[in-house]
């Protein structure tokens, strides 16, 4: 599953440490889910579209394809 | 360390200096019960036992050891934390971190699978040498599978 929340972060100027810490995870967990090598529970992209004050849908692109839903 | 990361981890820094107190109690009794093996193995050792009891005495004395410094070790690493709010807000995070859950429990899963995997191994050549390792191996495999299908019906239930 696909994110921007790199792109997110970058944008509102925020450390992977000050996500890391707002979130409860670690730093290398944001780093892995930036680069895609992790996908984030439930709770974790609730917890990181409430961060940003956006929707999971927002920030997660959920690729069907990808998936093998379609 | 596999198992403390699969334990449940604390919501708030309060919850988990709890959780590190009541930690602090039960590596006083593993100080104790390392100590305990070691004065056994001791005693043990001073009997005329052979070259088994010898060996064996040397494990335990080892075994111990190993018990007696990690739980003391645990307990100074505690110590330094619940001075520490910054180190401990750091060590719970790490201990409920989500990827670290999921890190611990593929780990455990591996490990399982190719122990069983190197057990039936064992087991199938060990048949033709010696009936004690294979027996012993043979209770492990079963031992594995019975485990495996019993938690899976708890845990379907559970979940």
């Amino acid at each position: 599953m696909e994110n921007c929340i790199q792109e997110l972060r970058k944008e509102r100027k925020i450390t992977q440490n000050e996500l890391a810490d707002a979130v409860e995870v670690t730093r290398q967990t944001i780093i892995s889910l930036e680069s895609g090598r992790y996908n984030a529970s439930l709770i974790l992209a609730h917890k990181i579209a409430q961060y940003f004050d956006m929707t999971i849908e927002d920030i997660f692109i959920f690729n069907l394809e990808e998936e093998n839903i379609c | 360390m596999l198992i403390q990361t699969l334990s449940q981890g604390a919501k708030t820094d309060e919850e988990y200096k709890n959780k590190l107190i009541s930690g602090i109690k039960r590596d006083r009794v593993l100080c104790i019960f390392g100590v305990v093996t070691i004065i056994v193995a001791l005693l043990w050792m001073m009997t005329d036992n052979g070259v088994q009891g010898s060996f064996l005495s040397g494990v335990f004395t080892g075994t111990g050891a190993v018990i007696f410094f990690f739980a003391l070790k645990h307990i100074l690493k505690t110590k330094k934390m619940l001075k520490n709010e910054k180190l401990l807000h750091a060590e719970r995070l790490k201990e409920s971190d989500e990827r670290n859950h999921m890190i611990a429990e593929k780990a455990m899963y591996w490990a399982g699978v190719i122990i069983m995997g190197v057990c039936y191994v064992v087991m199938l050549v060990s048949g033709f040498f010696n009936m004690a390792v294979f027996w012993s191996v043979w209770g492990m495999v079963m031992t594995y599978c019975i485990l495996a299908a019993v938690l899976k019906k708890y845990f379907e239930k559970k979940l």
